[in-house]
């Protein structure tokens, strides 16, 4: 019975995060007919009683009380009031407390240094505080999950403060899970890059791991998604489901849906989060907990970059036959055209892989698919079998079943190498330093320091690349036993 | 004689919750073949083994002790063996918390072992204490996660320290070879560097092989972990359930006694035949010199399962000694001749000594004849080998080794761990 804290900074994280919340609703509205408060809503919600003043929680008990009022475990931070205010005069505002809630009104300018040194300095102790109560209502506290974008100002800068607060203030709790979007080559942001990787080395020193993401990426994903719920006669007639959660809105007002231009990206990465903690939060045969992902995927400390990628992006109500769809699946998750950031693992070097299964599926179902992909995907010498499974039973909503990997795979060094050119392209002609510079506490080290580690990060996936090609020279040979004694030969 | 179960970790839990299944349906079968003189002499023996209750009038309740980071398997335990309604768990003798142990053993070792150890011990204290003559203690637990492998390796450790005269046998399960942990290789070498040095027996059983059982065998179409834990449960049964040797009953120090001589050969594996399915039961019938014939060759192949290896190719195994257990009509008359080549044994073991026979008249799980045949010999060498081969590999590029420092475990614990692996496996190899 473990819980998580969710953590949303900034614009891009407060809509994400709503999305998630949203969706992760929908999921146990649907597995829990009976309304009682189990293990499994505990994960993410607080059962508060409205009864007493004090807004006491309830426990959970043996997991048979009634539900009085969910409360999110959340904290939701934003440094301008329009996402924060939405929110609360919207359908979810009744699972936040405005305790949890931290927030200014004139915006970080989309400067990093903004975001990280003056609120950061400013509101410290109000985001400890909350933090700390969120912390507090938890038996069991396991991880922390942070959502914000890379570059913006508030998501990158004030978000990877609170990331080195969660590492200073809470040491035990180790697991610092944060899901980064990071920016695409268009986008309108013009100082994203500084933003980017000014926040990139907080994040190589910070964070337990990284699940990145990209806007691009998830744009191809939509667009993929809505040209075959558009396209074709009779075949394609209605592949997504009703009430399938990858394209579904709340707003179902029946005629036509007034949707927000980012709402189907975002609905994207709510998704991967809900699929990413089913295993913690409903019961499988094979269970996978937060911390056991960490633990399989991340070999060296810094090299936590877990790439994602899921399949089905839409529903399976069109099915022919079961098991050729499920094959198609493992298939698809390896593809290119499913990871949410602009990378091909197959042309990278994997360090290790996890594959998180929900739905009905077997285990020999997934050994089988492992063991027909395997020889096309190139797995570092050492962890030639470096597979983490999880089985989860319960499946996604609208869905029969679906496939999360979380790939350690060199090829993210393309994307952040991506990010120092673009840094280079402006840093070369000291373009818009000024706005950080004027801040206190910003240095021009500030940004030396983090290009180099970036620059160091992007050589050492580089050296492990160049590893697979040359075995032996890195290998010691084993121990040896010679008549009585040991000897390291 | 009483024995306790300690059940630790998910696997450790499920087989556990198996092999009580197993053992009272065993208990209240019908069909016996024995005077029912004979089957109360069973029944009563083999109740007070593994169970203990306060009248007749009240459901037996396991010897056990069930132990896990996380509470969802051990509820799911206690609840299903509810639902049979033909036995239970006592109430309390569960340990549980709540956070889980990643798969990393260091957690499971350093963290969570001290802290767990007073309340563990305490109810272990409770089952002895409830048993007329203790005759030693059951570890259940996996090798590939967190709490199975590190927890189980510290609980056997306190085991050792508290209860130094006790017998203490492990029964592990090693994961498939190609991986449900990627992590598992590095807990392997760990939890048994530890258990050779404390435990009195260590009986490996390995996935792949159950897998195997099951598929080709027991020809299930889609083998779950459930179908392997009944399959680990029936072979422990038939160990563990009563059985007489030379006029007087066997004890748990009369399996060591006969098994593991020597110090440095700890290392058990089992093999049980006939293999068939509850579909074909009544149909299959077999005579001792075909069930015998089988299981020396499935011995000489080392293959678990009765299937899939040649009958013609020479004998790969060379054993310290072993122990037949047979159960069913004639068998404590066996011709156990094809098991007792003086050629397959170590010669410095005397010849009285090789093979010891166990067997029971009455039997067991609806098996007409059914032979166990439990072996400390070079099988085991090449699974430990593979382990210990990925293992120093992961290690000698530093993988994962920050994950397990975090907890306290440094790079000399592992260097340490891998010599005592070495050892076994040169000694085991030169057999």
């Amino acid at each position: 019975m473990t819980q998580s804290i969710v953590i949303q900074i900034g614009q891009c994280g407060n809509q994400i995060g709503c999305r998630f919340w949203d969706l992760a609703l929908k999921e146990h509205a649907a597995n829990n007919k009976n309304r009682v408060y189990d293990t499994a809503i505990s994960h993410f919600f607080r059962n508060a009683d409205d009864n007493f003043a004090g807004l006491e929680d309830i426990p959970v008990g043996d997991g048979t009380g009634k539900i009085h009022s969910l409360k999110a475990r959340a904290v939701l931070i934003d440094m301008e009031e329009g996402v924060l205010s939405t929110i609360l005069k919207g359908p979810l505002r009744e699972i936040f407390d405005h305790k949890q809630l931290v927030s200014d009104v004139s915006g970080s300018g989309n400067n990093w240094a903004v975001g990280h040194k003056l609120y950061g300095a400013r509101y410290r102790d109000e985001i400890l505080d909350s933090v700390r109560r969120a912390a507090e209502a938890c038996d069991c506290l396991q991880c922390f999950l942070l959502v914000h974008s890379m570059g913006g100002g508030t998501g990158s800068g004030l978000g990877t403060f609170v990331l080195r607060l969660l590492q200073e203030e809470f040491p035990e709790v180790h697991n610092r899970f944060v899901t980064a979007v990071f920016p695409s080559a268009a986008d309108d942001v013009v100082t994203s890059p500084y933003n980017s990787i000014l926040a990139l080395r907080q994040l190589t020193e910070c964070a337990e791991a990284v699940i990145p993401v990209e806007n691009q990426a998830l744009q191809e994903i939509c667009d993929k998604i809505s040209r075959a719920t558009t396209a074709g006669g009779e075949k394609n007639s209605n592949p997504i489901k009703d009430g399938s959660a990858i394209s579904d809105n709340h707003h179902n007002t029946g005629s036509k849906r007034s949707e927000k231009p980012f709402d189907r990206m975002n609905n994207v990465v709510a998704n991967l989060l809900l699929n990413m903690t089913s295993s913690a939060r409903f019961e499988g045969s094979l269970n996978i907990d937060l911390n056991e992902i960490a633990m399989n995927l991340v070999p060296f400390p810094r090299m936590h970059y877990l790439i994602p990628g899921m399949a089905p992006l839409y529903s399976l109500s069109v099915v022919a036959s079961q098991p050729r769809r499920l094959d198609e699946m493992f298939n698809d998750v390896f593809s290119r055209r499913h990871q949410l950031i602009r990378a091909d693992p197959k042309q990278g070097l994997y360090l290790s892989c996890a594959l998180l299964v929900r739905g009905k599926v077997q285990l020999s179902d997934i050994r089988r698919n492992i063991y027909r992909i395997k020889p096309s995907l190139k797995f570092v010498h050492w962890n030639s079998e470096g597979w983490k499974t999880g089985l989860c039973s319960v499946p996604p909503t609208g869905q029969p079943y679906s496939l999360l990997s979380l790939a350690n795979n060199t090829c993210i060094k393309d994307t952040f190498a991506d990010l120092v050119v673009r840094f280079n392209r402006l840093y070369s002609r000291k373009a818009h330093l000024h706005h950080f510079m004027a801040i206190d506490g910003m240095e021009i080290s500030d940004f030396e320091e983090s290009v180099e580690c970036a620059k160091s990060f992007i050589s050492e996936y580089t050296a492990l690349e160049s590893q697979y090609f040359q075995p032996a020279c890195t290998s010691i040979p084993r121990l040896r036993v010679a008549e009585g004694n040991m000897m390291l030969s | 004689m009483a024995v306790v179960t300690i059940q630790i970790g998910q696997c450790g839990n499920q087989i556990g919750r198996q092999l009580f299944s197993t053992i009272h349906n065993d208990i209240t079968a019908k069909q016996t073949a024995v005077s029912s003189s004979q089957n109360d002499d069973y029944t009563s023996a083999s109740l007070q083994r593994f169970f203990r209750r306060e009248t007749d009038m009240h459901m037996p309740e396991a010897r056990a002790v069930m132990v896990d980071m996380e509470h969802k398997v051990v509820t799911r335990m206690m609840s299903e063996a509810n639902k049979e309604g033909m036995w239970k768990y006592g109430k309390g003798q569960q340990y549980f918390k709540n956070s889980g142990s990643g798969n990393n053993w260091a957690h499971g070792y350093l963290v969570h072992g001290p802290e767990a150890q007073e309340s563990v011990l305490e109810l272990v204290r409770r089952e002895a204490e409830a048993c007329d003559r203790l005759g030693g203690f059951l570890c259940l637990m996996s090798l590939a996660g967190g709490t199975g492998s590190g927890l189980g390796a510290f609980i056997t450790g306190c085991l050792r320290e508290h209860f130094a005269h006790a017998h203490i046998i492990n029964q592990v399960v090693a994961p498939y070879g190609d991986g449900e942990v990627i992590v598992q290789d590095y807990n392997t070498v760990l939890t048994l560097s530890r258990l050779h040095r404390d435990s009195d027996a260590v009986i490996v059983a390995e996935n792949e092989e159950l897998h195997k059982v099951c598929a080709t065998r027991l020809a299930h179409k889609h083998v779950a972990f459930s179908h392997m834990n009944s399959v680990l449960a029936h072979q422990l049964g038939a160990l563990l359930q009563p059985a007489a040797t030379c006029g007087r009953a066997c004890t748990l120090s009369d399996m060591l006694e006969a098994l593991v001589s020597h110090p440095d050969y700890k290392l058990l594996s089992m093999m049980h035949v006939p293999q068939v399915s509850n579909a074909s039961l009544s149909f299959s019938t077999s005579t001792w010199p075909s069930l015998l014939t089988r299981l020396q060759r499935m011995h000489e192949m080392h293959s678990v399962a009765d299937e899939g290896f040649s009958w013609a190719a020479p004998s790969r195994n060379r054993s310290v000694c072993n122990l037949l257990v047979a159960r069913g009509k004639d068998s404590s008359s066996l011709d156990c001749l094809p098991l007792t080549d003086r050629r397959s044994y170590v010669s410095w073991m005397p010849a009285s000594c090789t093979l010891s026979l166990w067997s029971h008249p009455r039997h067991y799980a609806g098996l007409e004849r059914s032979a166990l045949l439990l072996s400390n010999s070079a099988s085991v060498a090449s699974l430990l080998d593979r382990v210990v081969d990925k293992a120093w590999g992961m290690f000698s590029s530093r993988a994962y080794l920050h994950q397990y420092a975090r907890f306290g475990l440094g790079e000399d614990d592992f260097v340490n761990s891998f010599a005592v692996l070495e050892q076994i496996v040169h000694n085991y190899k030169n057999l």
